[in-house]
């Protein structure tokens, strides 16, 4: 008993410091990617490539004054950064990232923990992070960070719609809520051939859901300043970047185990299919934001209410129709 | 029935995603300033320099043309007569920080002195050092020829 404590607390140690590590250097590469993409070298400067950039920024942020405007919403102001972080840490819980194998005669699980209600526990939380921006635009007394927080809560919470919906084709197919079920039943068939519809629905709502471009509203820089961090300084602001970041592994991680087969592939390790996966879809991501212009807000309303969730919705009732009958 | 396609198979965004991936792998056209010069185009304005003859006598008569024609009065000159009665130049100032690098200095000079360069590294951490005189000016003009000598051109 004693020992599986320490070793959960281990693999949760492990867990978050590569996810952190993970995101440090997505900053990176975005910069670099991007940069490629117009035409420019993007960070070069610090270390060699500017690999020691996002350490450099990090430094930046913790050393700068942390200052909290007047008439702010103390405690609240204070809660919503770790509001945005812990939720987008505490999902990592449930991702499988291995196949369970055997060292020296005991068997490890690569993973913290196997929920029979996984993909339920990520989408609760994913929903806890909307909580974060809406907290720190009415905590932030600016009617900018009010108007972001506004727009990224609405955004939020359609597109969150969507996404769910879009999950239960895979759920329905693979006749489980655990994540690691799910992807224990992609090892003949990976789930994004059965569910394409769905895997779309779910790219773009988890690009909306994370506030990144071309949905990011909330942070519309050339409209409302920063949106709901505004605000914030130093370590705070931080966080929410770092949150942000950690939402876009979170919705890859979980767009890899849903829909692209998890740990499952030839010839190389699982965990490397696994991180390979999810890094496929982090540039699909900067690539995303290299390419498309913002959208207004009601054609970003209209997409989610009007087209996706419909889609998911027909695509959820074929899926239900052909498993009966399979079944 | 075009636009029905086009909207559901992302045709419009697909080319855009070919079009930034295309730049992905282009050759980049940053130069890392601080540390390698951008290129200068052959009639570039810089920081200006002043002829000397072969004795390495300023070419400058005093004119004042220069200082009259500069837009923004950064050129400020002091004549003096010396023993024999000609024109002594007892102070030539230029004042980079005020300068727009119009070129009409040059074009006023009715001596072929004055000329703008191609330098433009001008700055600095104290005000002071943007006010330059006859013998930096002159200066700049051995730094020219010798960068026009690197070049094989002539000035």
């Amino acid at each position: 008993m004693l020992l599986a404590i320490v070793f959960t607390i281990i693999k949760i140690l492990i867990v978050i410091t590569c996810t952190l590590l993970g995101v440090a250097y997505m900053t990176w590469a975005e910069r670099k990617v991007i940069g490629a993409m117009q035409v420019r070298l993007g960070p070069t400067h610090v270390g060699w490539k500017g690999l020691l950039q996002p350490i450099a920024d990090g430094l930046k942020l913790v050393v700068k004054e942390d200052l909290t405007p007047d008439m702010v919403d103390k405690p609240v102001f204070i809660i919503a950064p770790l509001l945005g972080m812990v939720p987008a840490l505490a999902s990592f819980a449930v991702i499988p990232f291995a196949e369970t194998f055997t060292v020296f005669g005991m068997e490890i699980q690569p993973y913290i923990t196997d929920l029979n209600i996984g993909l339920l526990y990520v989408l609760a939380l994913s929903s806890v992070g909307t909580y974060a921006l809406i907290m720190s635009g009415w905590a932030s007394n600016s009617k900018y960070a009010l108007l972001g927080s506004l727009r990224s809560s609405a955004q939020v919470v359609s597109y969150e719609t969507a996404m769910g919906l879009s999950l239960v084709g895979p759920a329905l197919l693979a006749g489980s809520l655990s994540l690691r079920d799910i992807t224990l039943a992609q090892q003949g068939l990976w789930f994004v051939i059965p569910q394409f519809v769905a895997f779309i629905v779910y790219m773009i709502s988890a690009v909306a859901e994370t506030n990144r471009a071309p949905f990011d509203l909330p942070e519309a820089e050339t409209e409302i300043v920063a949106g709901f961090h505004v605000e914030y300084s130093s370590m705070k602001f931080a966080l929410f970047f770092l949150a942000e970041y950690a939402n876009m592994y979170l919705v890859s991680a979980l767009a890899v185990v849903m829909f692209l087969g998890g740990w499952n592939g030839p010839i190389l390790p699982p965990l490397v299919w696994f991180i390979g996966k999810v890094l496929v879809l982090m540039f699909f991501y900067l690539w995303l934001r290299a390419t498309l212009p913002r959208l207004r807000f009601d054609q970003l309303m209209g997409l989610g209410w009007k087209i996706l969730i419909p889609i998911a919705l027909a695509n959820i009732l074929v899926t239900s129709i052909v498993v009966y009958i399979v079944r | 029935m075009k636009n029905v396609f086009d909207t559901f198979f992302f045709t419009e965004i697909l080319q855009g995603l070919g079009v930034t991936m295309k730049h992905f792998f282009k050759k980049k056209v940053t130069y890392k300033y601080p540390y390698e010069d951008t290129p200068v185009f052959p009639r570039f304005r810089g920081i200006q320099y002043i002829k000397t003859d072969e004795e390495g006598v300023t070419k400058c008569v005093g004119c004042y043309l220069c200082q009259v024609v500069c837009p923004s009065e950064c050129i400020h000159i002091v004549t003096d007569c010396g023993h024999k009665g000609q024109r002594l130049i007892r102070k030539y100032e230029l004042d980079l920080s005020r300068c727009i690098y119009c070129g009409y200095c040059e074009e006023a000079c009715p001596v072929d002195a004055i000329h703008m360069g191609r330098d433009y590294h001008t700055v600095d951490n104290t005000r002071d050092n943007y006010v330059v005189n006859m013998k930096t000016l002159t200066q700049n003009y051995k730094k020219e020829q010798k960068m026009a000598e690197a070049k094989g051109e002539q000035l």
